[in-house]
């Protein structure tokens, strides 16, 4: 069932989360591409990747590519840092904020620290402004 | 999806995500995994590098005991990459001997994370081969890396334990059980008689390695059994069991002020005890009255020399428990000196070993 509080286009509706999946963080960490950031910094992985449904179609839930990447701890983003090439490629450093149940739907975090936020709307009601710049790439 | 060469593969777990995993495990049809780790993303493809993955290089992973880089460079000449091309959906895989460097992730990447251990635990818990009932004996502690056991060789003492008791003919989940604490369990003893097995076993752990562990002297363990030679008994068919596993254990046993206690019986432990275990048996002890000379005792070493008065006899061994530390004898000194003897059989011969429980001075 769709979740009416998704602006149209945004998550398609069967991976749309409920409300009562919602855990509060507050204090959340994300990747930002530039500093100063905006709200490009806070959109879904699926706006800059439009492959994104066949390089899952096989493997997992395709669901997290709709949501957010967030990390509750800097030792949390560093690991993925040090993993992933598009992060060091595309990302300049780590914001510091909170997660808030009127701009989305934030998950439990997974065991690696990794939160996802289904935002409700990305381009009108953006999480940026919960959030400031803390830490260069290049200082974790 | 389907890998040539491979077979068909199903994603399991994410152990690292950024948008989405980058570092997974999938399984095959045989039970075996392979972990996954994207090096590459474009818009048109994806590559991994993919390595076979037991479980104990799992535990090692997310345990943190060994970064991803290192892993793969232990596992290079197994490895393989697969490249997915999203236009096509199609996978192509090659095989190398080597990863090249800048495919591998950086040193620093530990996948691991707080209470890895107790999803470990929880995964062994749910794996319905050591779906067992629950029983009491040995308790491994699969991600503890003190006292000199590692998590190799508790793996490797779980599936031994599994050889072995299969190899008796015993059905493992009858065994083999981990409890949601992530405690695994191995009983020796059959599990139709799981109450009895447990008294018993635990009784011979308790009155036996808990002895040696305290003072690594075999004969003491011995004689705090004696007077249980079921348990006695039982304890050897424990320490059969791990000399042919050739590892050593943690060993769990309450202790008399009810607190939990982990000790260690190493694998030469093991061996030694298992060595003279074969080699004895424990007589009933007995207890008599010997005139002579205490010639001298040590209540620190718990040590003591007498010279019977009739024959010129010298008997050596323990102070008793009950000897009293506290007073003092003169020596040399005339007494009535009241021994417990008790006989251990060495193959063809055997060797009578002495506690003093008292003495009276009668000069």
């Amino acid at each position: 069932m769709a979740n009416a509080k998704f602006v149209d286009g945004v998550i398609p509706e069967e991976f749309q989360p409920n409300d009562i999946e919602h855990v509060s963080h507050p204090e959340v960490y994300r990747f930002v591409k530039d500093v100063p950031f905006d709200s490009s910094s806070f959109q879904p992985y699926i706006v800059d990747h439009p492959n994104f449904s066949k390089k899952f179609a096989t493997l997992t839930d395709p669901r997290s590519a709709y949501g957010v990447s967030l990390f509750i701890s800097i030792d949390a983003a560093k690991m993925a840092y040090l993993a992933s090439t598009s992060l060091r490629k595309n990302t300049v450093g780590l914001a510091r904020g909170h997660t808030d149940i009127n701009r989305g739907i934030s998950t439990k975090a997974n065991p690696s620290g990794h939160v996802d936020y289904f935002l409700y709307d990305y381009i009108n009601n953006s999480p940026a402004d919960d959030f400031e710049f803390v830490i260069k790439n290049e200082d974790l | 999806m389907d890998l040539p060469q491979v077979g068909r593969l199903t994603y399991k777990e994410p152990l690292l995500e950024i948008e989405y995993p980058i570092v997974f495990v999938c399984s095959a049809s045989n039970d075996s995994y392979y972990l996954f780790y994207e090096c590459e993303s474009t818009d048109d493809y994806e590559r991994w590098i993919v390595c076979p993955l037991s479980d104990v290089d799992s535990f090692m992973l997310r345990t943190n005991q060994m970064s991803l880089r290192k892993y793969f460079r232990l596992y290079e000449a197994k490895s393989m990459t697969v490249i997915h091309n999203f236009d096509s959906d199609s996978y192509e895989i090659m095989r190398q001997m080597t990863i090249s460097e800048e495919d591998l992730p950086d040193e620093r990447l530990f996948i691991g994370h707080s209470g890895a251990d107790d999803d470990f635990a929880h995964a062994l818990y749910e794996d319905k081969r050591y779906a067992g009932k629950p029983c009491l004996t040995f308790r491994l502690n699969p991600y503890s890396n003190t006292n000199g056991i590692n998590l190799k060789d508790n793996i490797n003492i779980l599936n031994g334990a599994a050889q072995y008791i299969e190899a008796m003919g015993g059905k493992r989940q009858d065994y083999i059980t981990v409890n949601s604490y992530g405690s695994v369990v191995i009983s020796i003893m059959p599990a139709k008689k799981e109450d009895e097995a447990k008294a018993e076993l635990h009784h011979a752990l308790f009155g036996g390695f808990q002895n040696l562990l305290s003072s690594k002297n075999l004969d003491e363990m011995l004689e705090a059994s004696q007077n249980n030679p079921i348990a006695v008994n039982k304890m050897k068919k424990a320490i059969e069991c791990l000399n042919d596993i050739g590892n050593g254990a943690e060993v769990y046993t309450k202790e008399a002020n009810g607190q939990v206690k982990t000790s260690l019986v190493n694998p030469n432990d093991v061996k030694t005890i298992y060595k003279e275990f074969k080699e004895c048996a424990i007589s009933q002890p007995t207890e008599k009255e010997v005139s002579g000379t205490l010639v001298g005792y040590n209540v620190k070493r718990k040590n003591f020399t007498f010279v019977a008065a009739e024959g010129g006899d010298i008997f050596e061994g323990k102070l008793d428990e009950s000897f009293a530390e506290d007073k003092q004898y003169p020596v040399p000194s005339k007494v009535v000196a009241k021994l417990v003897l008790f006989e251990r059989k060495t193959g063809k011969s055997s060797k009578v070993f002495y506690r003093l429980k008292s003495v009276k001075v009668i000069e």
